[in-house]
């Protein structure tokens, strides 16, 4: 009895030491886990902005051929920012600003008037192939823009007008257009430097131009060679705008062949701030060819204009021809 | 008007051209970024 009552109080003490040394380490774990660590576990969570806005890209090894796919984020926050927003309020501005512009010069100053009216003799001012080109370009221009717009302000301004399944349709073929349109205007743009690159020179006639205003704000006649000083403007707006639109636009046809991700992403931006900037200026071009001046629109559509025209607005060509005995004939059939 | 038309035909014989190059050069996004371990 003794024996077993002594057993019981080894039991008993056992299992009390047991449970005190347990509780011991239990106590001792916690503070074990508050020492200072070098590891803070919920560090990443507030760090994650600063992650997002110091690293350039995220980007590790994968197994998959393409290794391009190693990629998994490159920010494009700024470049969506821009194409959704930036290019938006630069392309309104600049083409609604150039079309204000220009009504209001309109509907100020008028059309520029053949002061000393028609003399009813012409001079061949662009032969057929000048006036082919030209057209070409032209009308490749028309459709590229109006295609390219579409890409930019077509979703805020169309969709509300004709729908999801028409402005898709629509925005199928226009990109159709855009992509194969651009060679042809490429083509266009390569054989108008190659032709007019000579007539384009700047020099000091075109300082005396511009010092008189070109005479579009009152009604003087500045002399002018085959091309005056603004015509050569649009001449290299055309060459160097239409170099840069050309070259960006063919990287973004062949995605990712000679850049990665910020090239391409460049290159939307160039290609878009270029082309908004194309736009706005073809659009005086336009209507200084058309309705902005009498006499204009000959020199490409049938090619002649009147010599009274080429002697108030462009005198030292016309002398140049004279003597080299290409002036004046009565107006006939145009120069094809 | 002779040139601006044949213009309008110059420029659409070439874009058919270049759509016929443009069509034997570029794949469709499923077989271009498409590999033996990969289909998109």
């Amino acid at each position: 009895m003794a024996s077993l009552g002594r057993l019981f109080r080894l039991a008993l003490g056992a299992t009390l030491g047991t449970w005190a040394l347990l509780l011991l380490v239990a106590l001792a774990a916690p503070v074990q886990a508050q020492q200072p660590s070098s590891v803070n576990p919920t560090a990443s969570s507030v760090k994650e902005q600063q992650l997002l806005q110091e690293l350039n890209r995220i980007q590790g090894r994968v197994s998959i051929p393409d290794k391009r796919s190693g990629m998994l984020e490159q920010p494009g926050r700024d470049w969506r920012n821009f194409h959704e927003v930036t290019l938006r309020w630069i392309g309104g501005i600049v083409i609604l600003g150039m079309l204000a512009v220009l009504v209001i010069f309109y509907l100020t100053r008028g059309q520029v008037r053949l002061e000393s009216g028609r003399s009813g003799r012409t001079v061949v001012r662009f032969n057929a192939f000048e006036r082919l080109v030209h057209w070409m370009t032209a009308t490749c221009f028309i459709v590229l823009a109006i295609s390219g717009l579409n890409i930019t302000f077509g979703r805020p301004l169309l969709i509300p007008l004709i729908g999801l399944e028409a402005f898709s349709d629509w925005s199928q073929w226009a990109k159709y257009g855009h992509n194969y349109l651009s060679f042809p205007f490429t083509i266009g743009v390569i054989l108008i430097f190659l032709m007019w690159i000579a007539g384009n020179i700047p020099d000091k006639t075109d300082v005396e131009w511009i010092k008189r205003g070109g005479g579009l704000l009152g009604h003087d006649h500045p002399p002018a060679k085959h091309f005056n000083a603004g015509q050569k403007m649009i001449y290299w707006i055309v060459v160097l705008g239409g170099g840069a639109v050309a070259i960006t636009g063919y990287l973004l046809m062949f995605p990712f062949y000679t850049a990665g991700i910020e090239g391409m992403q460049v290159a939307q931006v160039v290609h878009s701030i270029v082309a908004v900037l194309f736009v706005a200026a073809m659009l005086a071009h336009i209507y200084i060819g058309s309705i902005g001046m009498e006499g204009a629109f000959e020199a490409m559509g049938t090619g002649n204009v009147d010599v009274n025209w080429a002697k108030e607005h462009h005198s030292l060509w016309l002398e140049q021809q004279k003597a080299a005995g290409t002036d004046a004939r009565p107006a006939a059939a145009p120069a094809e | 008007m002779k040139a601006f038309l044949l213009s309008l035909v110059t420029a659409v014989v070439i874009a058919i051209a270049w759509a016929g190059v443009l069509n034997k050069v570029q794949e469709p996004v499923s077989e271009a970024f498409a590999t033996t371990g990969v289909r998109l």
